[in-house]
């Protein structure tokens, strides 16, 4: 069972092979043992879980299901969750239980969606390996001597390792794409304001968005169709409509024209990474696409842009943290000063800490404009890049990452190595774009991403490419040797 | 914490919050900055004020290698001062969306005792901290 696409499920359990109650059981069961493996969930929802089970089979019985009705979903641990704890990987919410859901899991509940669990994740969504969660590290699928990626590398893990059907994750930096490469699964990162951000934990409000996880594009495409949408709640969700991400996965990529920048391919690519997305370029031009050499100029100053702004737009969203109305509080404070100093410096963890501090700084007076101001006029210049790009091609290809999964521990003493993981990403984030990874071959045994990036709302036309992509090969179909003791 | 330096701060854009108060050293000049050497190494006294304006204790065991790390991030980030961003528009939203408004009314119910629920510490539907005025 546990081995089907969510499409492959949605049949099944249509056909009545079996019930949502059994689907829940057995990932439930998966979840929780390979857990002690993987450590990809923060949180199982067992009781809940088989209750959401209950009322779908009902719903499935009755005839009016939507298509994710009954289909068991890990969601990454920054979704608010009505009653479930939401940890966002740090001891600062380590007790808290949400009064209210996040809009998007509100969207997966209306559809009798169940919710597996919530995925293990760097904290705060700060990191790219996932060695910054409260909870400890999350292990590879591929190989538990290497990270998954981050910030969603639990969600990643755990479609990786069929501890879930699906997940969702959160992409402020490359968060979805990097472990969804890493991991060897698809991920989407979709425009800016597609997905509502009411009820996930906020980290750099101008560049957060959420997104499917999944064996393919396919998958993607149906989880998007219930996520997507404007949500009045969120100011700045878009009114564009929303279509159906399924309805063009088939259209041909005959006449496509595919850019490829000629940064993403430079001076820090590792060489063997690199030969994999020109194989993957080749197939997608053996389809009927026309590859065209575009410039991103402005591509290097991504990296120095995203820690101007994002760490600006924490230090502010985080300042909410103060011991007083939710979260973690210290114990007995002298004062009120002693109170939030000290709350602060026992919840966060160190990389949360630099990046309220550097952020802090870059707002201050005297520092505003020579730091956020200034990386604010750079940002127009990434975005503008990509506005030449798309004059001349429909969606632009690359690596994902500079090269796959690095051992546990190589970069998490040196943010900076650790920033570099993020140069084909970030510039994305920052011009609101959608960007997929999708499993594209592997090096040494580790999973290999190529990234698709796409005009603002064209979501259809990459999930439609990575569809295509994935009908002409096999790598999204691979599988992880099944951990010791870990055969269902 | 007083004003020591403080330029025209005008734009905050969307996301920003106002920006802090702090008795840093003045940067350097646009012209010095344009060759390349804009950050000068941040000193530790200067990483404690932010701290403190960040309400995040550091321990003194601590500060040496947090100074070291953020002194690593700026110089990093400093490549951005040799950008001609003269005559850009900054882009605090990356699809140039304005702040909608929607109409002041009540939609939302009363839900103080859910959210009191979740707090660290209450009192008659209160929240607890310490005491503030003598």
């Amino acid at each position: 069972m546990h081995n089907e696409s969510v499409t492959g499920l949605i049949a099944g359990l249509r056909d009545k092979q079996f019930s949502s109650t059994e689907l829940t059981r057995h990932y439930l069961e998966r979840a929780q043992r390979l857990n002690a493996v993987y450590n990809s969930f923060i949180s199982v929802n067992e009781e809940a879980a088989l209750v959401a089970a209950e009322a779908a089979d009902q719903r499935l019985a009755q005839g009016n299901a939507a298509p994710l009705t009954g289909v068991p979903i890990a969601h990454k641990d920054i979704f608010c969750t009505d009653g479930l704890r939401t940890s966002c990987g740090s001891r600062m919410l380590d007790s808290f239980v949400p009064p209210y859901n996040a809009t998007m899991i509100q969207r997966f509940n209306s559809d009798s969606a169940v919710i597996l669990g919530k995925t293990n994740m760097d904290e705060f969504a700060m990191g790219s390996s996932n060695e910054n969660s409260y909870y400890g590290p999350v292990l590879n699928p591929w190989d538990t001597t290497l990270v998954p990626g981050g910030s969603s590398g639990g969600s990643a893990a755990a479609v990786a390792a069929r501890q879930a059907p699906a997940a969702t994750g959160t992409d402020t930096g490359g968060s979805i794409r990097q472990p969804a490469a890493f991991c060897g699964i698809t991920g989407l990162k979709p425009t800016y304001g597609r997905v509502s951000r009411l009820g996930m934990v906020a980290f750099a409000s101008s560049l957060d968005q959420a997104g499917p996880m999944a064996q393919s594009a396919q998958d993607c495409a149906i989880l998007m169709n219930t996520m997507a949408g404007h949500d009045p709640l969120d100011s700045t969700s878009s009114r564009n409509p929303t279509q159906d991400y399924t309805a063009s996965l088939e259209d041909s990529l005959e006449g496509l024209r595919v850019g490829v920048p000629r940064e993403y391919f430079g001076e820090g690519l590792d060489r063997a990474t690199g030969e994999r997305i020109e194989t993957a370029l080749q197939q997608l031009e053996a389809l009927g696409a026309r590859l065209v050499q575009v410039s991103l100029p402005h591509s290097q100053l991504s990296i120095p842009t995203y820690y101007v702004i994002a760490p600006a737009e924490a230090s502010t969203n985080l300042s909410r943290f103060d011991g007083v109305r939710y979260g973690h509080r210290c114990a007995e404070p002298v004062d009120l000063h002693d109170l939030y100093t000290r709350t602060r410096e026992e919840g966060f963890g160190d990389e949360v800490k630099r990046r309220i501090l550097v952020g802090t700084y870059s707002l201050s007076s005297g520092y505003y404009d020579a730091y956020y101001k200034k990386a604010q006029q750079v940002r127009r210049l990434i975005a503008q890049d990509f506005t030449a790009c798309f004059e001349q091609v429909d969606v632009i290809a690359g690596p994902a990452t500079p090269g796959p999964a690095f051992p546990l521990g190589a970069k998490s003493d040196d943010p900076i190595a650790m920033y570099l993981e993020d140069i084909y990403t970030l510039a994305v984030n920052l011009a609101g774009l959608p960007g997929m990874s999708v499993p594209a071959g592997f090096v040494d045994n580790r999973p290999v991403g190529m990234q698709l990036i796409g005009r603002h709302f064209e979501e259809a036309r990459l999930l439609n490419v990575a569809h295509r992509y994935q009908q002409a090969t096999d790598w999204h179909l691979q599988q992880p040797a099944p951990a010791e003791g870990g055969q269902a | 914490m007083r004003i020591n330096y403080s330029r025209n701060c005008t734009n905050h854009g969307d996301f920003g919050q106002g920006a802090n108060v702090l008795s840093l050293r003045p940067p350097p000049s646009p012209e010095r900055a344009i060759q390349g050497y804009y950050i000068m190494a941040i000193e530790q006294d200067e990483i404690e004020k932010i701290a403190e304006l960040a309400r995040i204790r550091i321990a003194d065991t601590q500060i040496g290698q947090v100074t070291q790390r953020i002194t690593e991030i700026l110089h990093m980030v400093d490549q951005l001062q040799a950008v001609d961003t003269s005559d850009i528009e900054p882009m605090a939203n990356p699809l140039d969306a304005t702040q909608l408004l929607r109409a002041d009314e009540v939609t939302e119910g009363n839900r103080r005792e859910a959210f009191q629920a979740i707090a660290p510490a209450v009192e008659n539907g209160l929240y607890l901290v310490p005491k503030v005025i003598d």
